[in-house]
Order: C-alpha cells, then structure tokens, then sequence
C-alpha cells in the first residue's frame, strides 16, 4: 500500500472550487459567473429567533375552548411588544381585562387556549470564503466559487475566516518570538511569524487589533487565552513549538502585502475540509482545476509533508519507496518513504512512515 | 451449528441468519482505515483468504469512502485473482459463488460525522439513564437532555429543539403501564417544536418509553408528519431495563443518517442486505459470540481514533458502551476534558515531560489523527494515553453492568483487544502490560488480539453463516498473547512449577510481589500450571494454552502501586516493560 493518510496543498498557484453549504431557507444574493471577492454575501438565511407561548386562557380567566372570539391576534399576524394578543370585556364592559405581545414578531398558532409566537426572524448571511467566479448556484443546498491563488492548508486553526492584508514580521523561521514589535501598520492586516505563538505576542496582536494571526506553532496550554481574540488564529506545524516550514515561510513572505483570505472554518470535531490561507493570484493565467479526489500513489520525486518528530512540519521530497516496512526509532515498524527534507543536507534522505506523511499538491 | 444459532435466538436483538454458502466479504470502515477481509471455504472449512487495508476516505480531501474501500477491494482482488468490482463500480454479488464476486457481503463503519441527538426522558437516574445507555451503543453526539428536572421554561426548550438541527430524538421514559399523563404534558413540548419546524427539517424520533403512550405518538406523529420509531420501553418497571430494542433501532437509524451524511456509505449500503452496521454492533456481537464459544465472560476494548467501544459479554448477558468523544486520534484532544494530564505522566518513563507536553501531544494526535509514534518518547505518550482512556472508558461502562464499578474488575477468562494502537505494538508484551495496566484483571484471563482489525466485520458477518464465523476463529482469526495469572490483594508472591503436557521439562518458578513474569510454553501448547501463594490460600492447579508470551504470571497486586519517587517509580515501570519483552515482534 502506497497511499497516504491525508493529503495538503502548499502551492504557489493552483485552482480549486470552494462549496459554500447554505442554511434551510436561504437566499441566494448571486448569480452563476459572478464575480465575488472574498467575505462578499452569497446567500442570506432568515431565522426566528425566539417562540414564545402565551397562555390566554388562563391570563383571561376562562377556558380554553372560549378563546377564539377573544382574540385580537390570529395566526399569520404581525405582532409588536405592548400590542393586544386577546381581549375580555368585564361586567357591563368595564374593567377589560387584556393579554398583551411580550416580543415583536407574529403569531404562529393558536391551540388549547393558548398562542405562540415568533420572534423577530434574524439575518445570517452566508459569506464567501474566497474571491473567484461562482459556477454553480443551487438555492435548496449550496453555491460554488472557483478561484485561482496561492494556497497553504494548515495544521489547526480557529476563529472563522477574515480577509485582509498580510504582514510577514519575521525575516527566517525561529524558535524565539518577539513582542512589542506591533505598529499601527499591523492594524486590520494578518500578520505571520515564523515562530511559535507566546502569549506576550497574542496579547498585542489583540490589543493592536490585528485582522488575522498565523503562527508557526502554538503551546495547547494556551489554547483557552484564544477566547479573547475576536480573529482567527491559526498554524503552520502544529502543537507545541516548532519554527515554521522554510517553504511556507518562504511562499507567505513572497506575497508579503497581498490581500489574502485566513478561513479557519467552524470550530468543530467534523471538518469536511482544513483550515487555510489563501492568497488570489487574479493576475495569473487560470489553470485547470483538478479533481482533488483523485488518489495517487506515493512515488519518488513527490513533495510531502513530514508529520514525525523531529521534522514535523517540514516539506520535502520523496527519494524512494522501499518496499519493506522499516523499524522506526520508536520501534514501530511501518511502511514508508524516504524522504529528503528542507534545510539538512542534500543526498541525506530520513526514512518517514506512511501514516505520517501528508502528500502534497 | 446448534450453539450459534441458540445465541442469535437467545441474544436481545433479532438476528437472523440466512446460510449463505459461498466466499463473504466483510468491510469495516474505520476514522483511520478502512479494511476487508475475504472468507472463503478452503479444504473444507471457512479461512481467512485475503485480507485488504486501506486508509480511509472519509474526510477532506476526498469526502468520500468509496475510495477506500475500493482500494481495500483491489488489494484483495489482487491477491486472490478474484474479480469483487463491475464495471459500473457496484460489488460483484452471485449468491451461488464462482469466479468473481461474493455470495455474501457485509459492511461495519465508524468514520464519518456522529449521529446528532436529543434525548427526551423523565427522571435522570432512571429512564433518561437507560435511555443514555442505549444512545451509548451508536457513535453519537448528544446535543442536550430534557428531564423532568430542567429548569428551562418550555419557550426556552422549544429554541433548542428548533435551532438544534439534531438528527434524532430519542424519547424514553414511564414504566410499562405506569402513569402517561406527566409524559404526555412533557412530550408538548416536543411536538410544538416540530409543528413549528418545516417538514423536511424534522428529525425521526425513536420511542422508547411506555409502551401505553406508542398508538398516541404514532398518532401525533401522523398528524404533525415526523418521521416516528418505536422501540421497546428501555425501562419496562423500575428495576427492568432493556436496550437491546433501542439498541436495534438506533443502528437502522444510523445507517440510514450516515448513508445521507457520509458520501459512499448509500452506494456500500445497497451492497449489503441490512444496511451498514455501526461497528461498535458488530464488535459487541463478536464479544457475545466468544463468551458462548468459549463459555466464560468476555471482555472487549476497541480503541479507536474518535470512539472507544467496550463491550462485554458477562454472566450471559450482552452489554455495548461508546465513547464518542474519547480516541486516541481525532478525539484525543478531548481526552485531556476527561484525563488529567498528571494520570498519563505516571505511565511514563522519559523524564522531563510536563502536562503541558501531554497536551501538546494529543492535540497533534487530533490534528494528525492517522500518525504513528516515531520517537521513544512519542510511543511513551500514545501507551499512557491508551493505557488511561482504556481505564477511563472500562470504569465507565461498569455503570452499565449489572455488577456495578466498584471493587475490582469481575473475572473474564478472555479480554479481547482491538483497534491499530492496541494490536499493532512494536513488541507483544507492550500490548499485554498496557492492557493488564488498564484494566487490571484478576484471575486467569488470555488476551487476545485482533490484528486485522476485523472483529466487528465478522460480528456483522456472522448472521450470514454462523459456521464461516467458527471455522475462521478456530483457524485463527485473533493472536492470542497468552493466559495471564493476577492475583488480587497485597500479598501476591507466587511460586509453582509449570508442566508441558507434551513431555517436555518442568519449570518451576518464584515471582516477588511486585514483579511480573513470562514463563516459556510454546504457542498453542498445553500445560499443567501449579500455583501457590499467600493470596491462593492453597495449592492450585489448572491446565493452560501457551500463547505468544507463554504463560504469564502478574505478581503485582491489585490495584497495582507504584513506589514513592519519580526515579522508583521510573526503575519499576521499565523492570515491568523489560520483563515482558523489548525485543520486538517477529
């Protein structure tokens, strides 16, 4: 078996479709070969957002089978707070006694003496999450953007997707991170170091109010400090701390002042794709987009990701493919590759499991 | 065969078995892998064929399973010369056997999105207890519990269910004949907020309560069109509970949410002739099955990358727990929720590892669900964490069982362990300690292993012939590690003489409370152990199969104690690591 675990894109230029899943009830706000640019609404859902029930029988003292001719509001009508729901004339019509709206909204039905009512319906709007050409509208599920860019799919990240300009701060990859390098440039712009994420340096990303943050690596422990960062934050190499990748380092400090799209998507256990950078390349001659089902075997010449310590992260190439499993140095014996990796010497290659590989597009 | 067909009549679900002659195909789609086996009768009997492993296409950027299992297909079409796919990419079924295809095909699954559910009951301890524990038995996420103790105002409860979009609602509770009425003005609730939802956005709702209420909720489910089921009450009298039809319910559920939810799945279903099983089911029916084969309690933990299954066939009775949200890879990250950290850094034996590098360690485990440990002190970490989520998830599941979770484990003569972490160990012995650590068994218990990874597979398969099942298991279907003797206590020193039947020279043998020790026997050979000890209480003796560790004799007491000191502590673990074997596995 020759087929890897998962499969990444690091790519300077390449096309892609994007599949935008919309909300029941939605409205789609584009057409077929649109131009979109990225955060641009694709669609709007509108959801009620509260019921309420109101109990008129009781609030009007009789039983609920003597309700209907009591009623101000029916069903299907709009409601504001203060306005009268039903209503009982007193003795010789005095001292009516009345059930008013406790919300805006309307009245959904009335059963059993008593009435619920909807809330005010709430937008949600469905954003896109690259620039490009839409190609496919289907108002019932989803909307496709295709476009073309530079592309780096992360390790992790959270905080949803925002779109700015990018500011590379680092000039290599490191292990040592400096704060107080913040300045009003790096305002509204996603901002790149190659090195791990401290918490002295989130903290001024947060205060200078920077728009996105990627870092290279960043410790769990400070996983529950990303609460207070209204922007998505992601990584490069994963948990723990770890100089980013030579290669992404130097893709991202290529397109240092480009607009770029940081989509961190929802902060779920299910993830149908991964976090990622993407840079629009609108320039560029559009290429063809590949069928990212397509399964390839591993072989040599192939550019990978290593997921094994202690090069995780790293990009390199495939030289060979034994064909017998090796002992790794933990004792596991697994299939693999031999892989020759950034910065260490050439002809220098480092046998790398199968299972920990990630093959690049 | 008399004996399967007495469990599937005797089992609490509804087998049936339909004699299927002929090559069987088994999948199991797995977060990680997806594997297949071929059986097939050779010289008379049903054997393992071929065997097909395959890493799973679940997820991005393939979202597709198909591809997977495909790929798993082709390496045992490859190696058997038998054609299994047609042209137009659909399995190749000729229920009379031949040259190409299957006469019967059957396909578990684990991978893809958990099912979403809403569980409605009435007291915590009783119905919506039952009824979590019968959600237990599916991989499933439960979004929120409406009791008779929540708090929330009905508008409130209304907003949840609307804005929720489970995929199920599993409603439980009143006893078989029981009082209906507070059921009744609690399940209102419910039916106003699926009035309010549109029809296609409505979930199916399993009823699993009093039985007196079903013609009413079939009626209401009617009248408002929601999609209903209605199992048998969980909780028929107070003291009575039942799973096993909520059980079989939610599984035809399952397969049918996870043939929308999961591209690949509705094409791999129309395969089958019951749909895709929850592989958990499968792996609980191969459980049951060896408790009646080898009549004695049997214990089985799969470990598995977003679910640990524990499944147990004890004192005849069947029980199945899930754990959706604790693996050892994509759900690793939730392990530390559940963990200290500090319990999995007692296990190892590298130094300077702080909680923090615990964490960081499962987090990458989430993110890189399929990796493997490369490092010496990468696999100390994997074998702590599995060691503590097998512990976690057995102590858990003990609350299911009628012997309850205090005291130490209850016997069982075999303890079957499944998922790539557990089975696919650099050296045998680091399986067996990480699973004597875990659960601590007393008594003689034998290990066994499922390398393949195929227990659940041939669990659903063996409805389809119950023979083919046997004959496979018999010719070795698992990799027995051997019978281990635990005594309980403090007082654990044992000494003995171990007797080849074959004829062969008689050891004899001291072990030191504390210490743990293989004793030389051949795999498959036969002995006469004798023991003695203070715990004993007397000479024992007892005839055993030599496994792949021989016979091992585990002196450590129960609970097992670690000396004061991190540098004892250290010493002891790899005196223990050592005794068992680093050499790796042949």
């Amino acid at each position: 078996m020759t087929h890897v675990y998962a499969r990444a894109r690091i790519t300077p230029s390449t096309s892609f479709r994007r599949v935008h899943w919309l909300p029941r009830g939605s409205t789609p706000r584009v057409l077929e070969n649109q131009i979109v640019k990225a955060a641009d609404p694709l669609a709007i859902a509108e959801v009620a957002s509260e019921h309420r029930i109101v109990d008129i029988a009781a609030a009007l003292g009789v039983a609920p089978e003597q309700v209907e001719p009591l009623l101000v509001k029916r069903p299907g009508e709009r409601i504001m707070v203060g306005d009268v729901l039903a209503q009982k004339p007193g003795f010789l019509g005095f001292r009516m006694r009345q059930v008013e709206s406790p919300i805006d909204g309307r009245v959904i039905v009335v059963e059993d003496g008593k009435m619920l009512l909807e809330g005010k319906r709430i937008r949600t709007v469905v954003e896109a999450t690259v620039p490009g050409r839409v190609i496919s509208v289907d108002p019932e599920s989803r909307i496709v953007v295709e476009t073309t860019g530079a592309a780096v799919d992360l390790a992790w990240g959270q905080g949803g997707l925002s779109w700015g300009t990018l500011k590379v701060m680092d000039s290599a990859p490191g292990l040592e991170t400096e704060a107080g390098r913040f300045n009003i440039d790096h305002r509204g712009a996603i901002v790149v170091i190659g090195s791990p994420l401290t918490e002295e340096f989130l903290r001024g990303a947060i205060e200078i109010r920077v728009k996105g943050l990627i870092a290279a690596s960043l410790p769990a422990s400070l996983l529950p400090l990303l609460n207070d960062a209204e922007f998505p934050v992601g990584v490069t190499q994963g948990f723990g701390r770890m100089a980013m990748s030579r290669t992404i380092f130097d893709l991202l400090s290529q397109h240092n002042g480009r607009e770029v799209v940081l989509d961190t998507g929802e902060s779920s256990d299910w993830r149908d794709r991964r976090p990622e950078i993407i840079i629009p390349l609108a320039s560029q001659r559009r290429e063809s987009v590949r069928d990212v089902r397509e399964r390839r075997p591993l072989a040599a010449g192939q550019r990978v990701r290593v997921l094994q310590a202690p090069h995780t992260g790293k990009i390199g190439t495939v030289t060979s493919v034994p064909p017998e499993p090796r002992r790794l140095p933990s004792g596991v014996w697994a299939p693999g590759a031999v892989v020759e990796i950034e910065d260490m010497e050439p002809g220098k290659g480092v046998f790398v499991a199968f299972a920990n590989l990630e093959q690049l597009d | 065969m008399t004996l399967l067909r007495e469990i599937f009549d005797e089992a609490q679900e509804q087998v049936r078995t339909s004699e299927v002659s002929g090559p069987i195909l088994a999948v199991d789609i797995g977060s990680v892998n997806t594997r297949a086996v071929l059986l097939d009768v050779v010289e008379g009997g049903y054997r393992f064929v071929s065997h097909g492993v395959s890493p799973s296409t679940a997820r991005a950027p393939w979202n597709d399973v198909l591809i997977g299992v495909y790929d798993a297909l082709s390496q045992i079409a490859a190696a058997t010369g038998r054609d299994l796919i047609d042209e137009n990419g659909d399995l190749i079924l000729s229920p009379r056997g031949g040259p190409a295809g299957v006469a019967g095909f059957v396909a578990t699954a684990s991978a893809g999105q958990p099912i979403r559910a809403i569980l409605f009951g009435l007291m915590p301890d009783v119905s919506l207890g039952s009824g979590r524990r019968a959600a237990d038995s599916i991989y499933l996420s439960l979004l929120d519990t409406f009791g008779l103790d929540d708090r929330r105002t009905t508008e409130e409860r209304i907003n949840v269910l609307l804005n929720a979009q489970a995929d199920l609602v599993l409603v439980v509770g009143g006893t078989d004949g029981g009082a209906t009425e507070v059921m009744r003005e609690h399940l209102d609730t419910l039916f106003v907020a699926y009035a309010l939802m549109k029809r296609h956005a409505r979930p199916p709702v399993l009823f699993a309560g009093n039985a007196a209420l079903a013609d009413e909720i079939r009626e209401r489910a009617e009248e408002i069109d929601f999609p209903l089921l209605v199992a048998d009450n969980v909780r028929p009298s107070l003291g009575t509970e039942y799973l096993a039809g909520a059980q079989e319910q939610l599984a035809s559920l399952y397969n049918e949410k996870k043939a929308q939810n999961t591209p690949g799945i509705a094409e791999i279903s129309r395969w089958t002739k019951d749909g895709v099983q929850p592989t958990a089911h499968g792996f609980a029916r191969m459980v049951h099955l060896l408790g009646a084969l080898r009549k004695h309690n049997v214990l089985g933990v799969d470990l598995g990358s977003m679910a640990t299954a524990v499944a147990a066939s004890l004192d005849g009775r069947s029980y199945l727990n899930v754990f959706g949200q604790l693996g050892i890879g994509h759900a690793a990250h939730q392990v530390a929720r559940q963990i200290p950290p500090a319990y999995i850094r007692r296990w190892l034996t590298v130094e300077g590892v702080e909680d923090a590098d615990v964490l960081d360690y499962l987090w990458n485990r989430s993110v890189f669900p399929h990796t493997i440990p490369a490092q010496p002190a990468e696999l100390e970490m994997e074998y702590a964490a599995a060691r503590e989520i097998v512990r976690y998830a057995v102590h858990s599941a003990r609350t299911s069982w009628q012997t309850g979770n205090t005291g130490p484990l209850p016997p069982f003569g075999t303890i079957l362990l499944s998922g790539t972490t557990l089975t696919h160990t650099p050296t045998d012995g680091l399986s067996l300690l990480v699973a004597l650590d875990a659960l601590l068994p007393v008594g003689v218990t034998n290990v066994l292993l499922d390398p393949y990874g195929l227990s659940a597979a041939l669990g659903a398969a063996a409805p389809l012939n119950p023979q083919a099942l046997v004959q496979s298991l018999a010719a070795g279907a698992f990799y027995d590690l051997g019978p281990v003797v635990s005594v309980p206590g403090r007082d654990t020193a044992l000494r003995g003489s171990l007797k080849p039947k074959d004829g062969g020279k008689t050891m004899t043998f001291k072990v030191a409370a504390g210490e743990i020790r293989p004793l030389p026997l051949a795999y498959g050979q036969k002995a006469e152990l004798t023991l003695e000890g203070g715990a004993l209480g007397g000479r024992r003796k007892l005839t055993v199969t030599g496994g792949a560790l021989g016979v091992v004799i585990d002196a450590r007491g129960r609970p097992v104690r670690f000396p004061r000191g991190d540098d004892a502590r250290r010493k002891r673990l790899l005196a223990w690591r050592q005794a068992l074997g680093e050499g790796v596995r042949s």
